[in-house]
């Protein structure tokens, strides 16, 4: 371990010296024995030293590097598809675990799976109902009246989760904006005539399958005409497979009928199935994408074609299938002999079957969404498939790791050549009025202090706004960049000036004067290296406040705009009441990157500062 | 002295003039028609377009070539006429005197709590060097001045507003009674912008004053008043602080600006009708009026400062003489 430490400091002792090879601007360097250099050090080596003595500033350079890298090769390694927004998971707190199976539901023996986004319910074989994953809007919260029943087939939509009891009731939970998990009055009144058969459950919505082959939907049906059935499929539905704005219904007669949102592509139902040739036994949706299966096992696929759904999976064709499930974006199915194929988009590993039940006979299948679960024969169920979101997403369900990744990308570099930006202005405008003084000197600090008169953000907001909404996002953020750097030089120019006008009159530029160089070489070779020290804690503290300052100008939703991703605008949602109660990932994480970020670079500064204060080197 | 200020307004005049000859060009530059987002919405053909066209911008003056505008402006300006906000439909002076008051009202207790603070916290951060006290401090100011604002008043409207219920959220007071218990309401809705603001400006001022302290301390007048035996508190308030006390009106006149300036951060969270709630208002609503005058009231409030500052200076510190 001390090894390992020792190595840690001298490497970063050695970037030390680069550092400040660096800084000492071309000085020849002779080597010099020990004693010798013990006694005399060039003023940027001591600089080096005492920095990185200071175990403070040596932490926060640490935390900095570590930050900066994790941003930089985070990004670049996971590209960002900015457009990828997903908003059935919006809001998805923290947290992993969607398909751990608790160990009382694996003890069950479960005989049926269904699950939601976060969370997975399962059915024991003594008919308790059993729940595990994240709690979304009390998902997992099973109602303690439903424990004490016996029930009979469960289904779980987005957020909600209803159960059909042996009795013949129906018991919901979780999410309940659009009345989802309570069974209307009206249907209430169709059951006092009709036994319930299944239960479903979707985005938003459930539905019952009734005796008399009807079905009933409820929740939000207004934008997909869900809760109207035709007439001519109501009363010969014997199965439904749903989807988010579908329904596929499985007729008497072995047909397929589609209902809910028109004019799909799940309206192009294959010709066998069409012209009833085949009879079909099960079906399953992912959004606009259908599989069936019919009574001999052959599997049909239409619809749209993405994910590769539409593409079997090589041996399906040799098997006897005898059901399907669907997620999101992927397709599993169950053979006669208890083999089970899976194919669409693994993006969430949802297709990768678990070492585990790899020669396993599989009894039961379930998928929805990003999961998929499989009961063997033995009774030991199984869940894969999404496992959940490190930092939670946002309000678009986009993921707020991969956001902060970027967003830090994005407000580093800002930050960073907005500082460029302001240095080489202020140090420019600070040596030429320092040195040649008279005239130019008074007209660059008149401009300086005209600039200077501008208040800062109120001003870095109005320009960025004008430049608003006629630019790219590149344009842009070189804009902004551009603008912070432009309205923040004027302090570093005055403090530069001042440093020049004090180095001026020292004898060595007189004495460098005498000798007939050039001004601006002596600019250049003998005054610059004096100042320099001062312009490098001006620029890490100024970029401490430029990270600040980007940050609140795209919280104000004036610098960098979505959906390119910043740590001020992932906060420009959070002055909702609501986001700051129920969704604390949403606002604090943001902020406390910038905290860290803003942090370590200042703590880094402070050393910096010190370092180079000659009255500290006292101690 | 009075020749000084008689020297020192008439410098300002010729930057005065640069700033608002740059700002309307910053204006003028704009993309964007503003008389075509004038003409009502009803008007169809061409013809009366252009009708419309030419009279709005006839009466807005924007017919006259570019120098003649600004002269126009420039004496209007001066005479207290800012023009007319475009969102509101009122005289600017109007649209910008309540935030402008409710800026003030906000930012004076700021000020007053973030020097109580700051100034006792800073001397003795000095004076008791790497104490506990001081590094307590040294920590709160390096966490405050790496903390964005936004994060400050976000987690006091969590705390204060949400979790505890004891104050609003944010808003501002309404139906005043005019007795009493106005003064009650204008607390409860002023206490967490006040508490956020005067944290964020605390950060900076206690480093500020600990600074200048520190530096006076290691005079050699202060070695001195120790060697003749003076008590350290007459040392550290009567000798020491006099001389820090420069530094310092830096800062409060650098203050100066953020008291009338307002602050747009802190006010949007907390949804406080101030001036800098109202920039970024006429910005969004592109009512550039009224983004006109302020930014030039905040150019001639940094200015003025300024002079403050040098005033300021010479009555703290005999040795600076205003020439």
């Amino acid at each position: 371990m001390d090894k390992k430490e020792n190595a840690f400091l001298r490497t970063l002792a050695s970037f030390g010296k680069l550092v400040g090879s660096l800084f000492s601007f071309g000085k020849m360097k002779r080597p010099v024995d020990l004693l010798a250099e013990e006694a005399v050090m060039s003023p940027s080596k001591v600089i080096v030293k005492n920095f990185f003595r200071n175990k403070l500033a040596m932490t926060g350079l640490a935390g900095f590097i570590i930050m900066l890298s994790v941003v930089f090769l985070g990004a670049a390694l996971n590209p960002l598809t900015i457009l990828s927004t997903n908003p059935i998971m919006r809001n998805t707190k923290p947290g992993l675990g969607y398909t751990n199976i608790t160990s009382a539901a694996k003890n069950a023996k479960l005989v049926q799976i269904s699950n939601g986004t976060t969370f997975g319910i399962g059915l024991g074989s003594d008919g308790d109902v059993y729940s595990w994953g994240q709690d979304v809007l009390g998902s997992t919260k099973i109602p303690s009246e439903v424990n004490a029943l016996q029930i009979k087939k469960i289904a779980a939509g987005d957020r909600h989760a209803i159960v059909l009891t042996t009795s013949g009731k129906i018991y919901g939970w979780g999410n309940n904006n659009f009345k989802q998990a309570i069974v209307p009055a009206e249907i209430e009144a169709i059951l006092m005539l009709e036994n319930v058969v299944d239960i479903l459950a979707g985005d938003q919505y459930s539905a019952i399958l009734t005796d008399k082959n009807k079905i009933h939907v409820w929740g939000t049906t207004f934008a997909t005409g869900l809760d109207i059935v035709p007439s001519a499929f109501q009363g010969r539905i014997v199965k439904a497979a749903q989807a988010p704005y579908n329904i596929i219904l499985i007729l008497d007669d072995g047909s397929v009928g589609v209902m809910g949102e028109r004019q799909t592509a799940l309206d192009r139902i294959p010709a066998p199935i069409a012209n009833k040739d085949v009879r079909i036994v099960d079906a399953a949706v992912t959004v606009r994408t259908a599989v069936a299966v019919d009574s001999v096992g052959q599997v049909y696929v239409w619809g749209e074609n993405e994910n590769g759904l539409l593409t079997l999976p090589e041996g399906i064709e040799n098997e006897k299938i005898i059901s399907v499930e669907a997620g999101r974006a992927h397709f599993i199915a169950l053979s006669a002999s208890g083999k089970i194929f899976t194919w669409g988009s693994n993006s969430f590993n949802q297709l990768t079957i678990p070492k585990g039940l790899e020669g396993k006979k599989v009894s039961t299948i379930a998928a929805n969404y990003y999961q998929t679960y499989a009961i063997a024969e033995d009774g030991t169920s199984y869940g894969w498939g999404q496992e959940g979101y490190y930092l939670g997403t946002d309000d678009l369900g986009r993921d707020m790791m991969m956001r902060l990744i970027h967003g830090g990308r994005v407000t580093m570099t800002v930050g960073a050549v907005a500082v460029l930006i302001s240095t080489t202005i202020g140090l420019l405008v600070g040596l030429i009025s320092g040195f040649y003084g008279g005239w130019i000197d008074n007209i660059l600090m008149r401009f300086t202090e005209v600039i200077n008169s501008f208040p800062f953000l109120p001003m870095a907001i109005t320009l960025s706004s004008f430049v608003g909404g006629i630019l790219s996002q590149t344009e842009r953020l070189l804009l902004i960049m551009v603008i912070l750097g432009v309205i923040s030089w004027t302090g570093l120019a005055r403090l530069v000036r001042g440093q020049i006008l004090a180095e001026r009159e020292k004898d060595f530029v007189l004495a460098a004067r005498a000798l007939g160089i050039r001004s601006n070489v002596i600019i250049m070779r003998h005054i610059l290296p004096n100042v320099i020290n001062v312009v490098i804690v001006s620029m890490t503290l100024g970029y401490a406040g430029s990270l600040l300052t980007e940050a609140g100008l795209s919280f104000l939703g004036f610098g960098v705009i979505p959906p390119s991703p910043s740590w001020g605008n992932m906060l420009t949602g959070a002055q909702d009441s609501t986001v700051i109660t129920f969704y604390w990932w949403r606002w604090i994480l943001p902020a406390v990157a910038v905290l860290i970020a803003a942090l370590t670079v200042n703590i880094v500064g402070d050393g910096l500062r010190d370092a180079m204060d000659p009255k500290n080197n006292e101690k | 002295m009075l020749k000084f200020f008689l020297r020192r307004f008439l410098s300002l005049i010729p930057v005065i003039f640069i700033i608002s000859i740059m700002l309307f060009g910053i204006f003028k530059a704009m993309p964007g028609d503003p008389v075509k987002l004038m003409i009502p919405a009803g008007v169809k053909t061409e013809e009366l377009r252009q009708f419309y066209y030419d009279t709005i911008k006839a009466r807005l003056g924007l017919d006259k070539s570019l120098p003649e505008q600004y002269v126009r402006w420039m004496y209007n300006t001066m005479q207290g006429d800012f023009g007319v906000s475009t969102s509101f439909q009122r005289p600017v002076t109007e649209v910008i005197a309540t935030p402008l008051k409710n800026s003030i009202r906000l930012n004076v207790f700021v000020l007053v709590f973030s020097f109580l603070v700051s100034i006792p916290v800073g001397i003795r951060s000095a004076v008791k060097r790497h104490s506990l006290f001081d590094s307590f401090w040294q920590v709160f100011s390096l966490v405050g001045l790496s903390m964005p604002v936004f994060f400050i008043g976000l987690i006091f409207i969590y705390v204060f507003a949400i979790t505890l219920r004891l104050l609003p959220g944010g808003g501002m007071p309404f139906m005043m009674k005019g007795d009493w218990t106005d003064i009650l309401a204008w607390a409860r809705y002023m206490t967490l912008p006040v508490i956020t603001l005067t944290i964020g400006s605390l950060a900076g001022t206690i480093r500020y004053v600990r600074n200048a302290m520190i530096e006076i301390i290691s005079k050699d007048f202060i070695r001195t008043a120790r060697s003749k035996g003076l008590s350290e508190k007459v040392i550290i308030y009567s000798h020491a602080f006099k001389n820090a006390l420069i530094p310092v009106v830096t800062l409060v006149a650098g203050s100066l600006v953020g008291l009338f300036g307002g602050a747009a951060i802190t006010e949007t969270i907390f949804a406080w009708n101030g001036i800098g709630y109202v920039l970024i208002q006429a910005l969004n609503q592109r009512d550039y009026m009224v983004v006109l005058t302020m930014n030039m009231f905040y150019a001639v409030l940094t200015l003025s400062a300024n002079i403050i500052m040098d005033i300021g200076y010479a009555l703290v510190d005999p040795r600076v003489k205003l020439k």
